[in-house]
């Protein structure tokens, strides 16, 4: 269950990633990332944050569940800036393929 | 305006960060060390490492206090947990000189009950201690200096959230091998990304350093008096009693029903008037489920001798919103709450505290050094940096290494580690004023991470148990230390394999002047277009 919440926000920073320029140009450099796609983009994101909160809410009760969760976020964008930045491979594959990317991918 | 604003915030981030850097740096990486003080501790102990807990562990405690104290009136028993795998039992016997306020104390074998006798060590309280009242010097000096560099460290954070000039562009950025920009970037991201743990742990700092900063609130330590209790009397006249002790106490059906209501094993147990048909048993263990209810916020039950509860004590609640809201940073920031899985968070979170602050005054050394090369500040900030960073890592792990390596009957042993952890930090500081350069970081560098490689070896033979015996018997909170050295000494050696590349590079002229990384993402970039 920790494993899955962390994943959850790892998946949520990605995306949180995408809505920024930089990374969607190195992802999509033949599109242009749309005001709309940002805001979609944030919002899905934090569709996964918010399941993550729940599960530690669930493991550890509200006060402790949210103090953990902070620190799973802190973990998770290092781990995005780590995927981003060594395994540039993965993370663009994970944009265009695994996330939300087939929605720009397909114009 | 922002401009200005912006250049002022830059200068006082500079200024003062890099006054309090050093003495900042050592008091983020010890106090991230403090989040495993009872297991660096418990590593330092190897006399302790036999000791494997087991199902009837409890028995044992109680066979041993049926034995040994059986005219006392109370026994705690700290069970083994995921923090410790000894039994420490503790028992007040009628009688006893008042001025052994906590009676007497034994620390057994979770298994066979056998008494250990562990070396004299500071362990992982010398580190936790050092981390806000340094040492040598006296106490309130200490927490004053320490809190007047947290007040320095959280200007740090608020001036460089401002400076930042694009937090939110830049907040997953890392471009490495190249020089200046990697070391900004490495800082800014240490720093954002755990921001909500940096700006926690300095301003929880400063509230438990409270009492010192502002002494004059007019009532005495945490709003009390402190002489409480005294003049209570006498403890009553030693008389033995004739005692029956229960054979086979309920602890089943206790542990149980514990167990079962809070989902977290049992850890501590105190058994009253042991021996007479009065006998209750309280059991404890880690149930907190609110941060501010502070200490005493585990709520705990209370059995008679039958195993039937007759009394839940409840958590602590706080007493007004001033209260909650100190119990809560107290409680964040001495990590009291947390779970294995939180504590390696928080300990991941402090790794890039350190990580900021080192790189900081790195990166002050790294921008300037066209220009000030050779100038008395610029050299002298250069050689401290060198000698408390990397000097620094070599003396924890000589602190570890002369935990091992000194005596055990050695007098005053305890002194000793700390010394040695003094002198090796002492000799780096010099060292690094001497050879301010590259090479200077490469052999502290090396010298560190060779000590952490090691440690796990010389773990292995020093003990009285090997390594591949904590592996059987399952010791995660030995073999994740030794895990964490090696750990260690592989982002130090690392460092020094990129300082070397750095080196062969600058000497020959057509080789890159820093490791060129491996990355993708220009042919990816095309793949994409086509995609």
């Amino acid at each position: 269950m920790i494993g899955l919440a962390v994943f959850l926000c790892f998946i949520g920073f990605t995306l949180f990633s995408m809505a920024n320029k930089k990374h969607f140009d190195l992802a999509f450099p033949e599109q242009s990332l749309s005001t709309t796609g940002k805001w979609v983009l944030h919002v899905v994101g934090w569709a996964f944050l918010v399941p993550a909160l729940l599960i530690c809410v669930q493991l550890w009760d509200t006060e402790i569940g949210a103090t953990v969760w902070v620190g799973m976020l802190q973990l998770a964008s290092l781990l995005v800036s780590a995927c981003l930045t060594y395994l540039p491979s993965v993370y663009l594959n994970l944009c265009r393929y695994g996330l939300l990317g087939q929605f720009w991918s397909r114009r | 305006m922002t401009g200005s604003l912006r250049q002022s915030m830059t200068w006082l981030h500079t200024w003062s960060s890099i006054t309090a850097g050093w003495i900042l740096f050592a008091i983020f990486l010890t106090g991230t060390l403090s989040f495993f003080r009872n297991e660096i501790s418990y590593w330092m102990q190897p006399e302790l490492h036999q000791s494997v807990p087991n199902e009837q562990s409890v028995i044992v405690a109680y066979d041993y206090l049926t034995e040994h104290a059986a005219q006392a009136n109370e026994w705690q028993i700290s069970l083994p947990d995921a923090r410790k795998n000894t039994l420490d039992l503790s028992w007040t016997t009628p009688g006893e000189a008042r001025e052994r306020r906590r009676g007497p104390r034994v620390q057994l074998d979770a298994s066979t009950g056998e008494p250990l006798e562990a070396r004299q060590t500071e362990g992982g309280n010398f580190l936790y201690r050092f981390h806000f009242e340094l040492y040598g010097m006296p106490r309130e000096v200490a927490r004053w200096l320490v809190g007047i560099v947290s007040m320095m460290m959280f200007v740090g954070i608020i001036s460089g959230v401002i400076m930042h000039r694009k937090i939110f562009a830049d907040f997953f950025m890392f471009r490495p091998g190249k020089k200046l920009l990697s070391w900004i970037d490495g800082h800014a991201i240490s720093a954002v990304l755990a921001l909500p743990f940096h700006i926690m742990i300095t301003f929880s700092g400063l509230i438990l350093l409270g009492n010192t900063l502002m002494p004059w609130n007019g009532e005495g330590h945490h709003g009390g008096p402190r002489d409480r209790g005294a003049g209570g009397g006498d403890r009553p006249a030693a008389v033995e009693v004739a005692k029956d002790f229960d054979d086979n106490p309920p602890f089943d059906k206790m542990f149980r029903h514990f167990e079962q209501q809070w989902q977290v094993p049992v850890d501590t147990l105190s058994i009253s008037k042991p021996g007479t048909n009065k006998v209750t048993y309280t059991l404890g263990g880690g149930n907190r489920t609110e941060l501010s209810a502070g200490r005493g916020g585990e709520t705990s039950f209370t059995f008679d001798g039958n195993g039937e509860q007759i009394s839940t004590r409840p958590a602590n609640s706080e007493e007004n919103t001033a209260q909650a809201v100190y119990n809560y940073f107290d409680m964040l920031h001495q990590a009291r709450f947390a779970d294995t899985p939180t504590r390696w968070l928080l300990f991941f979170a402090g790794i890039l505290g350190t990580i900021m602050v080192g790189t900081g005054s790195v990166l002050w050394a790294v921008k300037r050094s066209k220009q000030q090369m050779g100038q008395f500040g610029f050299e002298l900030i250069r050689g401290l940096n060198v000698g408390t960073i990397a000097g620094l890592m070599t003396a924890c792990g000589s602190y570890f290494w002369a935990n091992r390596l000194l005596s055990a009957e050695l007098a005053s042993r305890s002194g000793w580690e700390i010394n040695i952890f003094f002198i090796v930090w002492a000799m780096g500081i010099v060292g690094g004023l001497i050879w301010r350069d590259r090479k200077g970081w490469l052999v502290q560098l090396s010298l560190a991470g060779t000590l952490f490689t090691l440690l796990p070896i010389l773990d292995s033979i020093t003990s009285s148990t090997s390594v591949f015996f904590a592996l059987n018997n399952a010791d995660w909170m030995r073999l994740s230390f030794d895990i964490s050295c090696l750990l260690i000494a592989a982002v130090l050696w690392l460092s020094v394999y990129y300082l070397a590349v750095q080196k062969k590079g600058r000497r020959g002229r057509n080789v890159p002047a820093s490791p060129a990384p491996k990355r993708k993402v220009k042919p990816l970039k095309t793949a994409g277009g086509e995609a």
